[in-house]
């Protein structure tokens, strides 16, 4: 309860910082809407027979690419982005004195980004519903159970990257340029299959690929539940693996920098 | 503390530091810049691991039963950027409650009573980084209170503050030590309070003795 509490309160907190700044919000929105805008006109180039779920259109396959990652993206760049900030701010010492465990203010340091971007999905989503996006037949529990999982296993790389910032000052663009090689290998614009060999072999090692599969399956294309169960198997042991990982890591970084009395410095 | 040091940087910053302060009591300790004050603060508040040595705050080791100590204290340190300065003061102080498992009403009612005290309520809804400096040092005074600690640890409280907050200021620590609270104050001057404390002590290049009361080191001029 009280861990659920503390990410509550620092989402808060950073709900409040964001709106003092009054602009970010609408044009995160502007930005979203617009590059899947573009998609729109680039779908009318693709023929949808070259690849698989060859049922949906290319636009529709783009969109649940692009919003899934636009989700990720501050995720988990967002929690080792936050940790610089509290690090640049000087707030990160004075959060370390504090009666949290590690994990835990790793967490709630992703939680506004995570949540500020499903708010901004879901108002492109009706945004976009016009230029022809639409869903039939949604497998609701595949999808929330993808979304849960994976935002696990992205909450999980942002804090190894946030305790990378804790120990070198550095890590933003290293999770940032992580993000971004994932998302090309894992089928967010184009089935894997397009993909050369030895990358698609990479592409396996990706959890964001299972789960696009899986939540395209469920969105789009109406497929048994049996047909999810291999993704979402994956996904579970993506999660069992990094989240304890994720918490020794930042566990060791604050050990780090408590001994080399580092954790002011910025 | 027993034998307390610790090197940064390949520079030696405190070394074998013994010093304890009894339950309910006020210690100040006295010291130059980079005399090692601050590093000793950030020890007890367990932020800095000793190298060697043993340090215990209420009876927790700060290196092994670090979650038990942060529970005990409640600290301030000289860096007024440990606030957040978008957020007026009672969202600081909501936020830093809610992390430390108090209630809503718990939270209201100490928030309240901790702007008054310190006599904040003129700025406490406006962002902080629109407060004064001796402002946003009373703030991080009342932030340290907030979950009513044991022990507290404060590093230059007095920084930036007028006459009237360092009477308040002063006011509230001896209440504070009444009420069984124990304080540990560093400073570079401790003059202004030393006719409140029960003990005061002195760091030179990171070696700590203690002094009796009001024979802080004289200022000579020339």
């Amino acid at each position: 309860m009280s861990v659920f509490r503390i990410i509550a309160a620092t989402a808060q907190k950073d709900f409040r910082t964001a709106i003092s700044y009054r602009i970010g919000f609408i044009t995160s929105i502007v930005a979203a809407f617009w590059g899947l805008f573009a998609f729109r006109f680039v779908s009318k180039l693709v023929n949808t027979g070259q690849f698989a779920h060859s049922t949906t259109s290319y636009f529709k396959f783009a969109v649940v690419g692009l919003l899934f990652v636009s989700i990720l993206e501050p995720t988990a760049a967002g929690t080792a982005l936050s940790a610089r900030n509290e690090q640049v701010q000087g707030t990160l010492e004075y959060m370390a004195s504090q009666p949290v465990r590690r994990i835990v203010l790793g967490l709630s340091w992703s939680a506004y980004g995570f949540i500020q971007s499903i708010i901004v999905a879901a108002v492109v989503v009706c945004l976009i519903v016009p230029l022809g996006f639409s869903v039939s037949d949604v497998n609701v529990p595949v999808v929330v159970a993808v979304i849960l999982l994976t935002i696990i296993i992205f909450s999980s790389i942002g804090n190894i990257g946030a305790a990378i910032v804790i120990v070198f000052q550095q890590g933003v663009p290293l999770v940032a340029g992580l993000l971004s090689i994932v998302g090309v290998i894992s089928g967010t614009l184009f089935p894997i299959t397009e993909l050369p060999h030895w990358l698609q072999f990479f592409a396996h090692l990706s959890p964001l690929t299972y789960a696009l599969e899986a939540l395209r399956s469920a969105l789009l294309s109406n497929q048994p539940a049996t047909s999810y169960s291999t993704d979402l198997l994956v996904l579970v042991g993506f999660a069992v693996v990094t989240l304890p990982l994720s918490a020794v890591f930042l566990e060791r970084a604050f050990r780090m920098a408590q001994e080399r009395g580092s954790l002011a410095t910025f | 503390m027993r034998g307390v040091g610790k090197t940064l940087r390949g520079r030696r910053i405190i070394s074998d530091v013994d010093l304890t302060v009894p339950r309910g009591s006020i210690a100040v300790l006295e010291g130059d810049n980079g005399a090692g004050k601050t590093t000793l603060i950030r020890i007890l508040a367990t932020v800095v691991s000793p190298d060697e040595g043993t340090a215990l705050v209420n009876g927790h080791s700060v290196i092994t039963e670090g979650m038990e100590v942060r529970r005990s204290i409640g600290v301030s340190f000289a860096n007024e950027r440990s606030l957040y300065w978008r957020l007026n003061a009672f969202q600081n102080l909501e936020l830093f409650g809610k992390i430390s498992g108090l209630s809503k009403r718990v939270i209201a009612r100490r928030s309240n009573a901790l702007v008054e005290e310190l006599q904040l309520g003129a700025v406490a809804n406006g962002q902080v980084m629109r407060m004064s400096t001796g402002q946003r040092q009373r703030l991080m005074v009342a932030r340290a209170l907030l979950n009513d600690p044991t022990v507290l640890l404060l590093d230059e409280p007095f920084r930036g503050l007028d006459e009237q907050g360092l009477d308040a200021l002063c006011r509230l620590v001896v209440r504070r030590a009444a009420s069984g609270m124990t304080l540990f104050i560093v400073a570079p001057l401790i003059a202004a309070v030393t006719p409140i404390a029960d003990a005061s002590y002195r760091i030179d290049e990171g070696t700590v003795r203690r002094v009796p009361l009001g024979q802080t080191e004289p200022m000579e001029y020339p």
